[in-house]
């Protein structure tokens, strides 16, 4: 790939672009705005049977007998699932959860699933299925379920012995697929001489944190699965997955065979539709006791009640501080709940560990231990901030504390102990990474004075301004990942008659990276947006990836595309030089005309030799890598009405550096998108209310369920700086979008403090009830 | 007992007999169900089956409506709009609104926007010059969690007064 970069390098270079940064219109921007793109639930599939699945009603329980032979009498009924039917596939990190298992862990597990002709007919047998439980006792809180009494939901017989995995204390095995083979599993980090670092602090502060409550991601298209069995050997699935390899690979080795994965558009995702590593076994699972194509969309109420949700968390520590405002130590236990399940939740401490340690990079001492906890809640999977925002809502949020006893800005604080070039961070494998070049203290000093940060902030007792019964505060928060160049990206880019067709599984799922694809390859090969198409996202005409995940898109797939590009570019030289008679460094390209570069009259289409029949192949890719860290800091006013407690959000501004802007209305929208999918807004606002006597979920639908509308939009403004960043993007860019909530609910509980006049709040998220508390109103 | 059901759909007539037998529409069955599963017009979307999301938002007789909460049965006789009647039916040119929506990219997944714009046209058929409140206010029951909002206003904006 060396020689491909070296002529990709002058594109890196410039300053204006044909394509790049340019507002240019989705390629399915027609189809989107005319209701003609088509999402998994829209498509025909010839003999598929619609599939209605059973949930427990009890939090934890064995399910005793099954009678399905009424159910399976009703005309139309073609096949039901049971424990007794379903393989024994399992899923999961590690590998412990079946399609239906004996054991129901929450209330929503799957007792049973009926295949058949219509939904209606599917829905009405399964009132037919009789059920007879036993209860078991539930646990609800991680520190109740790691209690050497609790009852164990995952037995011994779930142990995998020659991994050493046990499930001792509700505790899962730590690790995940993110360390290297030959590495330990990343859950601590244990540096430094924390006590001695603590006796050297000038504010210590200790306690417990939670942001605790489940939250909903909130993808407007529910999960969708269909399975068709071609042999026994292989199967193909339609999946609305953000990723088709993320899906595919772990959902082929769990159940030993070759998935053919289809992804068509998707109805957003922020990062929990990519996996799907749960119902896409189970789908795959029912299509193979039916012996026919089984479709499953999940209703709205299974997406907000069974499928996964971002992970709640508790940090239970100490954090010490020096006048400088330098974090110097910290120790603490970080407690992750994963409910009944985790799909990759041990990825997601290595990452929060990763994300903290880049924010605190100064930090000297420490002694930090994760923790996977299972419990009786429905099962957690993937969410864009990805451990992270949760960890950091917690650890952030005590921190301020000892700034607070100092009298220590919050900004200036997180400023000067943020990451910065030449020094080294922990990654998701467990092993440090230096970060060669990338500076993210312009943005922090241009966002600051673009939000007026100096004249806002107050201190931390004193509101920025209180007017009538309305107290304003302003909070920052800033959030960090080492992801935006991670794991591998593959792509082929095919020149053949008027047209440039671009392989790469990349899936839109509302991030515009089909589009940002496009631009990379018309850009390099200077040809116009409309003769690029990409084929559609699987992964059988399409090279490996490993998806849109961490923000990586905008560095792994434009540099494989652009690679590509720049391989079938040298390709097409070396086709026209004999006709030319002169040297392929002598040719250049432009809308698809070939030309010897002093002599553009003389240019011939590619069609010349590019016959009807023809083909050029260039090839791309892109190493992973975790050297680049992408950055997002939020600065967030609100406003807080001290006679009801209800917390408004004002004023946004989002910060940043990309490095080079790819599309300029997508990245505003991706920084507005902190907003959404349990980001911002889960400071404040969202969280589903558990009844833990029941085990229940009360708040499941999107009624109950709080969300912003249209008409409670604060103002958001935006500072993106354009540095150049040399990654492997051809252009200078890096990645945001995966983290541009994530600093939001520590940003919007700090305001909230300050517009309080330094009431400090220790659970999110901060509503109404305990605002009211804290002004001694309730 | 069977009974015949005429719908009024983008301008076709569309005949159904209403009962339990296979082929027919039963008395509970949502209008959203019959545009997609049926008719497949399938830039309806279905999403909340509750009313909440507006996703589903079609127009009838003048009305952004969601058609998960609608009755198929109820709309004998009602004029019926689905975002694939917005489009010139001869010459196939967009609605202003959906190249307004298209040229401002106001959308990421998508999934949302066929609602979003349907209420927006119920809004300006009614009212040609609403205020950014009364856009705000006839796009409050429509759920975009990609948060497209401000793109969405900057598209409505474009196309009025």
């Amino acid at each position: 790939m060396k020689h491909l970069d070296k002529a990709l390098e002058p594109y890196r270079n410039k300053t204006e672009y044909r394509h790049i940064g340019k507002s240019v219109r989705r390629q399915d921007g027609e189809a989107i705005v005319t209701g003609k793109a088509l999402y998994c639930d829209d498509l025909y599939i010839p003999n598929a049977l619609y599939m209605k699945v059973l949930r427990s009603p009890h939090p934890h329980a064995e399910v005793i007998s099954i009678d399905t032979s009424e159910a399976l009498a009703l005309p139309g009924v073609e096949a039901i699932m049971t424990h007794e039917n379903a393989p024994q596939w399992k899923t999961g990190q590690p590998a412990h959860r079946l399609p239906i298992d004996k054991i129901v862990r929450y209330v929503g597990d799957a007792v049973a699933a009926v295949m058949a002709t219509s939904k209606q007919i599917a829905a009405d047998a399964l009132e037919l299925i009789k059920v007879e439980y036993k209860l078991l006792p539930a646990v609800y809180d991680v520190e109740d379920a790691i209690k050497p009494d609790a009852y164990q939901i995952y037995g011994e017989e779930y142990d995998i012995e020659w991994l050493g995995y046990r499930y001792e204390n509700n505790k899962l095995p730590p690790g995940s697929y993110f360390e290297h083979p030959e590495d330990p599993p990343f859950y601590f980090i244990r540096e430094g001489d924390p006590e001695k670092g603590f006796e050297e602090c000038d504010a210590i502060v200790e306690g417990k944190v939670s942001y605790d409550k489940a939250t909903f991601p909130g993808a407007p298209e529910t999960p969708f699965i269909a399975a068709r069995w071609e042999d026994d050997d292989h199967v193909t699935v339609w999946a609305s997955s953000q990723s088709p390899n993320m899906m595919s690979r772990p959902l082929g080795i769990a159940i030993d065979a070759h998935v053919f994965a289809n992804v068509p558009n998707v109805g957003g995702s922020y990062g929990n539709k990519n996996g799907m590593g749960y119902i896409s076994l189970f789908v795959a699972a029912a299509a193979k006791v039916a012996g026919k194509p089984v479709r499953y969309a999940m209703s709205k109420e299974e997406q907000m009640l069974v499928f996964e949700r971002r992970l709640g968390n508790k940090f239970i520590g100490k954090i010490g501080v020096k006048k400088d405002g330098i974090i110097h130590a910290i120790k603490g236990d970080w407690l992750v709940d994963t409910g009944m399940s985790a799909e990759l939740t041990q990825g997601q401490v290595a990452e929060g560990l990763g994300e903290l340690h880049i924010a605190f990079n100064r930090t000297p001492h420490w002694d930090v231990n994760g923790r996977v906890i299972v419990t009786n809640l429905y099962p957690v999977g993937i969410c864009k901030g990805f451990g992270g925002q949760e960890f950091k809502s917690c650890v952030m949020h005590m921190a301020t504390r000892a700034l607070k006893e100092l009298d220590i800005d919050p900004f200036e604080s997180f400023r000067n102990n943020f990451c910065s070039p030449g020094r080294e961070y922990y990654w998701r494998t467990g092993r440090k990474y230096k970060n060669d070049f990338i500076d993210y203290d312009n943005a922090f000093v241009g966002a600051a004075e673009k939000f007026r940060w100096y004249d806002r902030w107050k201190g931390w007792t004193t509101p920025s301004r209180v007017e009538g019964n309305k107290a304003y505060g302003v909070g920052f928060g800033v959030h960090c990942s080492g992801d935006p160049s991670c794991d591998e990206t593959f792509a082929y880019v095919r020149l053949e008659n008027d047209q440039v067709i671009v392989h790469c599984p990349t899936s839109e799922s509302g991030m515009g990276q089909r589009l940002a694809a496009a631009k990379t390859v018309a850009e390099i090969l200077d040809v116009p947006m409309e003769c690029v198409s990409l084929t559609p996202s699987n992964n059988i005409n399409n090279p490996a990836d490993f998806g849109l995940a961490g923000s990586r898109g905008t560095v792994t797939v434009n540099a494989a595309c652009g690679r590509a590009a720049a391989h079938a570019k040298e390709k097409l030289f070396k086709l026209f030089a004999p006709y030319f008679n002169c040297d392929p460094e002598d040719l250049e390209t432009k809308d698809m005309m070939v030309f010897k570069k002093d002599d553009p009259e003389g240019a011939v289409h590619w069609n010349t030799l590019i016959h009807i029949y023809y083909s050029i192949t260039g090839e791309g890719m892109m190493e992973g890598k975790f050297s680049t860290y992408s950055m997002v800091l939020l600065f967030i006013e609100v406003e807080v009405d001290l006679d009801t407690g209800l917390v408004k959000l004002t004023d946004i501004l989002s910060g940043t550096d990309v490095g080079q802007v790819m599309s300029p209305v997508e990245l505003k929208m991706q920084l507005e998108g902190g907003l959404g999918a349990a980001g911002i807004d889960t400071g404040h606002l969202e969280e589903y209310v558990v009844d833990t006597h029941l085990g229940r979920t009360l708040s499941g639908n999107l009624i109950d369920y709080k969300w912003r509308t249209f008409t409670e939009l604060p103002n958001f403004d935006t500072y993106v700086l354009s540095s150049k960043w040399p990654t492997d993007n051809p252009f200078g860019a890096i990645g945001i979008g995966e983290i541009t909530g994530a600093a939001g609910p520590a940003a919007v509980a700090m305001a909230i403090e300050s517009a309080l006049g330094g009431y400090e709040f220790n659970e999110y998220p901060i509503t109404p009830d305990k605002v009211l508390k804290a002004l001694g109103k309730a | 007992m069977s009974r015949n059901l005429n719908l009024t759909i983008n301008g076709k007539l569309y005949e159904f007999t209403v009962g339990s037998r296979l082929g027919q529409i039963p008395e509970n069955e949502t209008l959203v169900d019959t545009l997609r599963d049926r008719i497949g017009l399938t830039g309806t979307k279905r999403s909340c089956e509750q009313g909440a999301c507006g996703c589903c938002t079609v127009i009838i007789d003048g009305k952004a409506v969601a058609s998960c909460l609608t009755l198929t049965v109820e709309c004998e006789g009602k004029i019926i709009t689905t975002i694939e009647g917005l489009a010139d039916p001869v010459t196939g040119k967009l609605d202003p609104i959906q190249e307004a929506f298209n040229k401002h990219n106001a959308f990421q997944c998508g999934f949302c926007t066929p609602g979003i714009i349907m209420s927006t046209k119920a809004l300006l058929d009614a009212n040609p010059n609403p205020t950014e409140e009364e856009i705000k206010e006839a796009l409050s029951g429509n759920y975009c969690r990609c948060i497209s909002h401000y793109q969405v206003l900057e598209a409505v904006k474009s196309i009025i007064g």
